[in-house]
């Protein structure tokens, strides 16, 4: 018997699988949280997105970063971010800004998305190194030089490791591309501070560098269009609650009173998503990824009312929705006047045509298909490629594709390597 | 967790009846000891589950053929020739293996194996294809409990080089660490029937890379946890 007590207390040993975190850290800073910090505006935030060089710092961010600016706005309240998408490792900084007389002061954290490394990040834009320009009312000239200056450190370390970063030129916008965030702004697995497929995801997706987003729509028992990527109810996706099986046999009041996702949030609906994308964010792209067999009229009705909502308020969204498969191609097909409905065709390009997409979306293991997308190109289509994740092969798809956008589950490293051409 | 446990009940039925003779004391292909005969052969299967962040709501496990032979070179030196079949992607690893004992229970081995991958497979009608290398340094402890039950506690540290993946013929390969993670095992070699050995173990993976995911394209540069279950039959 000692040897079976062993083998089983290796068996329980083996069930203890090691939890992976990346918690955002405490940005508690004195001088960012005092009295006399003001908020930056709009205009101002502007001012500072560019690529730029790293001088200090380069060892765990790499030689360069494209900093852009984005907004989240609830209700009244628009809270600004200063993104900086750096070239190695697929690592960003997400800060907030403040000015404190003639200078600015960046506050955030940085982390490193394939793995768990995260810390606090503490920036300076000193009077002297463009931060007067910056706060003031007239625009920076080509020749007006930025130097950021700061630290970093590990976790919730007193951060201690110098960053210098110079600004080299402005963000490259010559041609029109979506960056397109996986599940929301990215998977559950990738550690972000909020669940896949969240309204909560949703208005961080701009900060991690995307201009669209991809969501997953399934359908609740009482039909009730909703966002979930599993066909059931599993410990990937939501917090242990005994509750198992598909998430079709399930009623929205019963997925909304008694399921959680992973961080805690309620299964949103699509309703709630959209309203997300259309007054919460700079979001201008949506695609719901559909992952259900039957009836796509809710979604189609929905599609309706939230393009005429974003139209209402002057934001210029495209909706679509995706074809990954036959049975949604079919159920699109029954609905009416299918020729005209925004969709995302996953399909072949025979199959585009024939429910006129303007959207064809290759997956990137079929490769750079140059020939197949310019001739798609030639019919009015746009052309975008999924899931690429492999920073190397996201830079060899934006330097020798001809593709309109990328989606993918690391947004800033396709914004990275796309606002960085030259 | 059910098979793990499946197999712990039946190896205690089985202990039960197990034959003790000195024949098999020693024919087990893990447990680390001088070699006391020519060779020796094991053959059985391995079965991997894979976590849910590399597959997603797809929770299963892969089974492979696990084919093992130990060619004595010297009583303390032998070659370690394993190879993990599963026809579309495959695993052969060969190395030394230096093995004594410490006294009449416990005794140890040190070795070190090269291995190479491989494998192609359809993706949804696109042709992938992969290969790469792995060195794996070993150290292992047995214990017998008694004449009939070996008992192996193996440590290996994983090193992935060499690594690439292509999509028809785009290369699609992440950087991966080339100190990609570790195993540890604990194994159990026992009478079966007639002059057999049956293996049993539990191996946990922790990695960054492991070779029977190359065609997920995955980037996570953290140690993944991969448990697999070993059984075997040595000849």
């Amino acid at each position: 018997m000692k040897y079976f007590f062993i083998l089983t207390s290796f068996a329980f040993l083996f069930s203890c699988r090691r939890t992976f975190e990346a918690p955002i850290p405490d940005l508690a800073w004195d001088n960012f949280n005092s009295l006399s910090a003001v908020r930056l505006q709009n205009t101002q935030g502007q001012k500072m997105e560019g690529i730029y060089s790293f001088s200090d710092g380069s060892l765990d961010f790499g030689t360069e970063a494209a900093v852009k600016w984005s907004y989240t706005a609830i209700g009244s309240d628009t809270t600004y971010h200063l993104s900086f998408f750096c070239q190695k490792d697929v690592s960003y900084f997400i800060c907030e800004g403040k000015r404190v007389d003639s200078s600015i002061l960046l506050n955030g954290y940085w982390r490193r998305m394939i793995g768990t490394e995260t810390g606090r990040v503490r920036l300076t834009i000193t009077q002297q190194n463009g931060g007067a320009k910056i706060l003031s009312a007239l625009p920076l000239a080509s020749t007006d030089n930025i130097v950021i200056t700061g630290v970093y450190g590990d976790g919730e370390a007193v951060p201690d490791q110098p960053i210098q970063l110079q600004k080299m030129r402005p963000l490259f916008r010559a041609t029109p591309f979506e960056i397109i965030a996986h599940r929301g702004g990215g998977r559950t697995s990738d550690l972000l501070p909020a669940s896949e497929n969240s309204v909560e995801i949703i208005r961080m997706a701009s900060r991690f560098g995307a201009t669209g987003v991809e969501i997953d729509v399934r359908m609740t028992s009482d039909g009730v269009p909703i966002l979930y990527h599993d066909g059931t109810l599993n410990e990937r996706l939501i917090q242990k609650n005994g509750m198992i099986g598909p998430i079709e046999n399930y009623s929205y009041a019963q997925l909304s009173a008694l399921v959680r996702l992973i961080k805690g949030e309620r299964i949103p609906t699509l309703r709630e998503a959209l309203n997300a994308v259309v007054y919460n964010t700079p979001l201008r792209y949506v695609w719901l990824d559909t992952k259900y067999v039957g009836s796509l009229q809710k979604v189609r009705d929905l599609q309706v009312e939230f393009l005429q909502k974003a139209t209402a308020i002057g934001r210029s969204v495209t909706i679509t929705i995706g074809l990954p498969d036959r049975d949604a191609f079919e159920s699109f097909k029954k609905l009416p006047n299918y020729q005209n409905i925004p969709s995302v065709n996953e399909l072949t390009r025979e199959e585009v045509r024939e429910v006129n997409s303007p959207i064809w979306a290759p997956r990137f293991t079929l490769g750079l298909q140059n020939a197949e997308v310019a001739a798609v190109h030639a019919e009015g289509r746009k052309v975008f490629v999924w899931t690429l994740d492999i920073p190397a092969s996201i830079q060899e798809y934006l330097t020798n594709g001809q593709f309109d956008g990328i989606l993918s589950n690391y947004p800033s490293a396709v914004a990275y390597y796309y606002y960085a051409k030259q | 967790m059910k098979l793990i446990f499946c197999f712990l009940f039946t190896l205690l039925f089985l202990n039960t009846f197990a034959q003790d003779t000195t024949l098999h004391r020693f024919k087990g292909v893990f447990f680390p000891y001088p070699m006391d005969r020519p060779a020796k052969f094991s053959v059985g299967l391995t079965f991997t589950t894979m976590p849910y962040d590399i597959t997603e709501e797809l929770h299963f496990q892969i089974p492979a053929l696990d084919v093992h032979l130990l060619k004595r070179v010297s009583k303390k030196l032998a070659l370690d020739m394993r190879a993990n079949v599963q026809v579309v992607q495959n695993l052969l690893t060969a190395g030394p293996r230096w093995a004594t004992t410490l006294n009449d229970r416990f005794s140890i081995s040190i070795g070190n194996e090269v291995g190479y991958w491989f494998g192609a497979v359809n993706t949804e009608g696109i042709r992938t294809r992969g290969h790469g290398f792995q060195n794996v340094p070993h150290l292992a402890i047995g214990h017998r409990f008694n004449r009939r039950v070996l008992l192996t506690f193996r440590a290996e540290a994983l090193m992935n080089f060499g690594i690439k993946t292509y999509a028809k013929d785009t290369e699609l390969t992440s950087d991966y660490r080339l100190f990609g993670g570790s195993t540890y095992s604990l194994i159990l070699e026992q009478p079966f029937y007639g002059n057999k050995v049956l293996t049993i173990g539990l191996r946990g993976i922790y990695t960054d890379f492991f070779w029977q995911t190359w065609s997920l394209f995955e980037t996570f540069d953290r140690n993944i946890f991969y448990p697999q279950v070993i059984i075997g039959l040595n000849l």
